[in-house]
């Protein structure tokens, strides 16, 4: 029991460090075989950790029934197989379900090294001794491993033991086998795509036995246990090694005996089971040749690689299945969209993304391209443009089949007809709306050229994004802005102040000219009041002009002379020196 | 059990035959098959192939398909002697399968190939032209056209020779200044603007001066037009009103000069007024003696 579990551990290491030598050295070398048997190691790996975890899951079992010795060391509960009438083992399914999913992990890996090796040029390998060196010690390691594991298998009397030993000796062989293909291509024989495939399949028979073995435990609700399949290697094998020796060394050599009637997949293996398999491989293998085609797709029919019927509609088709043909289904309707200077993350862009001509770079899922954005216009000066182009297949199959990244091819020939564009054009196209033109003629290039290429697409149309100078001169391009509105500022001050004057100058005017016509009409008027009065006076004076002429004169001096200081002078009195002096009013009184 | 194993092996070498003898060619590939790496067949059309199978004859798949290529970005000096940075964007295909496998081996390092050749043609064609022909406003447009046109040619006949390539297209993608002379370019961009916007201040406070002395001088004209009716207006008056006094006074000239001289008397006898008065005048005549006497 104890041996087992140590034996197991001892294993887990040699797998852990068999993967990651072989990892080292496939990464070393370039070689696809080798990094094939990595993964090979590493799908061992897998599996011996899932046979550990079995053997610990029974022995707990074992201890809680409080059997003493459970049966015996050997026998395993699988190799005997469990009658009817034993119960269930308890949590088997989770035990199933584990190996499940890990046989379809390994299936996985398989699938990942074919199509690791059947892609991409063969690449020289590098450190060819380097690998010859460290994969003959992975021969040696396998080799000793797989002997101690036979050993303690037999001495145990484990069959399960003694089969893993076989399959590391097993893994002993694939890795002989990536010598060789090394060795191969040396001389020049590319035998290293050979052995990788080989190796994938060797993997995929690992995650097939265990994929059954998940089932089969299922199925009897007992123990995963991880054999039977190998059984059918190990007779090949051991047919193949006797057949060989007996004709080279006239001697049997056989591997050494495995009770196969207990491993015999009959055993394991019920017909029902085996019938139901098979009609679900058969089913998956021909669901290959069904397609739907949707409403927005049309259909592309191959028959190994050539072009059968490339309009296929919509609905249902049937077809042969994988090797022989297959239908591509293609988005022939929608219209794809290419961004020039800019890229976006339609899962982070908001719709309502800023349009302002700095802060716009700062949007989240925004990515300026800065070198694809900058553009020389005609005058030498700089801008930032960006723009949108919409394209559609004209039809399903040229596009997709003679061009490579259709996409970039698009991007790139907008991207140079922009700049072409913008190189013939002012600096006024920055500060107008004059970009309709432009955008015009950039659809009509564009659509030229992807017709001449016979791109078998369609320039439905060219947006422009944004189109603003170099964030480092937009500052002065605002101010001209500014500038230009104080332009207008000025002249409309200057307007209104003419508005307000003109008028007030009018009314001035105005007021002067009615002065003066109030003025003539007054001094008219006067005059005629005054002549009037005059004739009218003089009338009756002439009437009597004496004794009149003598009564005004007489009214006059005394309203005249009515409260004047008047000084009386006598001619007669005034003889010789005599004078009369005058003096200020208040001196005077006392003088005389 | 022997005749199981047999049965399995057989099943197992026959797949084995059947996946490597058949290839599907694909429609977007030509496929070259190599028997022990010399080079036996070239299939260009799409559909099943046989051959022996691996590793006797192996197959090379190469991309037919119209291909874009971003050339290295490379700075090139003008007839003019300006730096100008630039790279192109080539649009390419493999046609002769052979000669690629031959010459370039794979995808990547055709288009490395490929970058040098356009690159090296463009720096050729570039400096033959000056920066006027790429960037003009003028008449007849861009030169751009016409220098990728040339690189296009001259590139097309040496990849089409040489590594079995056809170009297709080249053209200008990137197309700047170095760093450097970039920042000049701000500087002047923003100077020619700070040059706009002074203008149009200036042009405006012009305008509006402009407005305002036409205003005053409006004004001024109004008002002087203003006065000078005035006065025709006022001397009309005047001259109507002497007229009338004259007509009026004609009539009894003694009259008037007895009034007017009475009225002025009147007017400038006033309070402050000593006067000095004879006794001789006849005013007083009474004073001294009375009218009996007389």
């Amino acid at each position: 029991m104890e041996r087992r579990v140590r034996t197991s551990l001892v294993s887990i290491g040699t797998d852990i460090f068999l993967t990651s030598l072989k990892g080292t050295l496939a990464f070393l070398s370039g070689s696809l075989a080798i990094l094939a048997d990595a993964y090979h190691s590493f799908s061992d790996l897998i599996v011996s950790c899932t046979v550990l975890t079995g053997i610990l899951l029974r022995r707990q079992r074992e201890r809680k029934a409080g059997e003493p010795s459970a049966g015996s060391h050997s026998s395993d509960t699988q190799t005997t197989p469990p009658s009817p009438t034993e119960g269930a083992v308890p949590g088997y399914w989770i035990e199933s379900l584990v190996a499940f999913f890990v046989s379809l992990v390994i299936l996985y890996t398989a699938y990942e090294v074919v199509s690791r090796v059947m892609v991409g040029p063969l690449a020289p390998i590098r450190n060819v001794w380097i690998a010859v060196v460290g994969i003959t010690a992975c021969i040696a390691i396998a080799y000793l491993i797989s002997r101690f594991k036979i050993m303690v298998g037999r001495e145990t009397d484990s069959p399960a033991l003694v089969a893993d030993g076989y399959h590391s000796r097993m893994d002993m062989f694939t890795s002989i086998a990536v010598v060789l293909s090394i060795m191969g291509q040396w001389i020049g024989i590319p035998l290293d795509r050979v052995v990788a495939v080989l190796i994938a399949v060797m993997i995929a028979i690992t995650g097939v036995n265990l994929f059954i073995s998940s089932f089969v435990g299922f199925f009897r609700k007992s123990h995963v246990d991880v054999r039977g399949a190998w059984q059918i290697v190990f007779s090949i094998l051991d047919w193949a090694i006797g057949i060989v020796s007996e004709h080279l060394f006239r001697r049997r050599v056989s591997l050494p005996e495995i009770d196969f009637s207990r491993l015999h997949p009959r055993v394991w293996f019920s017909r029902r089971v085996a019938i139901g398999l098979a009609i679900l491989l058969v089913i998956i293998y021909l669901r290959s040749g069904v397609t739907t085609v949707k409403p927005d797709e049309t259909g592309v029919r191959f028959r190994f690689g050539a072009i059968v019927d490339k309009q296929l509609e919509p609905g249902l088709h049937l077809a042969l299945p994988w090797p022989f043909e297959k239908i591509v289904k293609v988005n022939a309707k929608r219209v794809y969209r290419v961004e020039v200077g800019f890229r976006t993350d339609p899962a982070l862009v908001l719709s309502d993304s800023l349009l302002i001509w700095e802060t716009k770079h700062l949007v989240k899922g925004y990515t300026k391209m800065f070198d694809e954005a900058v553009a020389f216009l005609g005058d030498e000066n700089l801008v930032d443009a960006s723009m949108v182009v919409h394209y559609r297949p004209l039809d399903a199959v040229v596009h997709l089949f003679k061009v490579n990244q259709i996409h970039e091819v698009i991007r790139g020939l907008a991207e140079s007809f922009m700049k072409e564009a913008l190189a013939s054009e002012g600096s006024r196209l920055l500060m107008t709306d004059d970009r309709a033109h432009v955008l015009t003629r950039m659809k009509e290039m564009l659509s030229t050229e992807v017709d001449r290429l016979g791109l078998g697409v369609e320039v439905v149309a060219v947006f422009c994004h944004d189109l603003h100078p170099p964030l480092d001169a937009v500052s002065a391009y605002r101010d001209v802005f500014s500038a230009r509105e104080d332009h207008a500022r000025y002249i409309n001050e200057a307007e209104s102040y003419r508005n307000q004057e003109l008028p007030r100058a009018r009314a001035e005017s105005e007021k002067q000219r009615a002065d003066a016509a109030a003025y003539e009409m007054e001094k008219k008027v006067k005059a005629e009041g005054d002549a009037q009065k005059f004739l009218v006076t003089a009338d009756a004076y002439q009437e009597a002009p004496d004794v009149t002429g003598y009564r005004l004169f007489v009214e006059t001096v005394e309203q005249s002379l009515a409260g004047k200081q008047k000084y009386i002078a006598n001619p007669r009195a005034n003889l010789g020196g005599y004078r009369l002096w005058l003096f200020t009013p208040g001196a005077s009184a006392g003088g005389f | 059990m022997g005749r199981t194993v047999v049965i399995v092996g057989i099943v197992v070498v026959a797949v084995y035959v059947l996946i490597t003898a058949f290839v599907a060619v694909d429609v977007t590939e030509s496929v070259i098959i190599t028997r022990f790496g010399r080079p036996v067949r070239v299939v260009t059309e799409p559909g099943l192939v046989v051959k022996w199978p691996d590793p006797v004859e192996t197959v090379i798949r190469l991309d037919k398909r119209l291909r874009p290529l971003d050339s290295y970005i490379g700075e090139y000096l003008t007839q003019d002697k300006k730096n100008l940075v630039l790279s192109s964007f080539i649009l390419w295909r493999m046609v002769d399968p052979m000669k690629f496998i031959q010459t370039v081996k794979d995808t990547d390092a055709a288009e490395r190939r490929l970058s040098d050749l356009v690159s090296s043609e463009l720096g050729v064609a570039i400096g033959v032209y000056p920066i006027s022909s790429f960037l003009t406003t003028g008449e007849g447009g861009s030169g751009i056209p016409e220098i990728s046109e040339k690189v296009t040619i001259s590139s097309r006949e040496h990849a089409l020779k040489e590594f079995g390539i056809e170009v297709i297209d080249v053209r200008l993608r990137r197309l700047t200044f170095p760093e450097q002379n970039l920042r000049s370019v701000y500087a002047r961009m923003r100077a020619e603007r700070e040059r706009m916007a002074k203008k149009y201040r200036a042009e405006g406070e012009e305008g509006a001066a402009r407005i305002k002395a036409q205003t005053n001088k409006e004004i001024r004209e109004i008002l002087a037009n203003a006065y000078r009716e005035a006065q025709v207006t006022k001397g009309k008056g005047d001259a109507e009103s002497i007229r009338i006094y004259a007509e009026a006074f004609e009539k009894d000239p003694k009259f008037y000069k007895l009034t007017r001289t009475l009225e002025a008397y009147r007017k400038f006898l006033d309070e402050k007024t000593t006067l000095i008065l004879s006794a001789d005048s006849p005013l007083f005549r009474y004073l001294e003696c009375p009218p009996e006497e007389r």
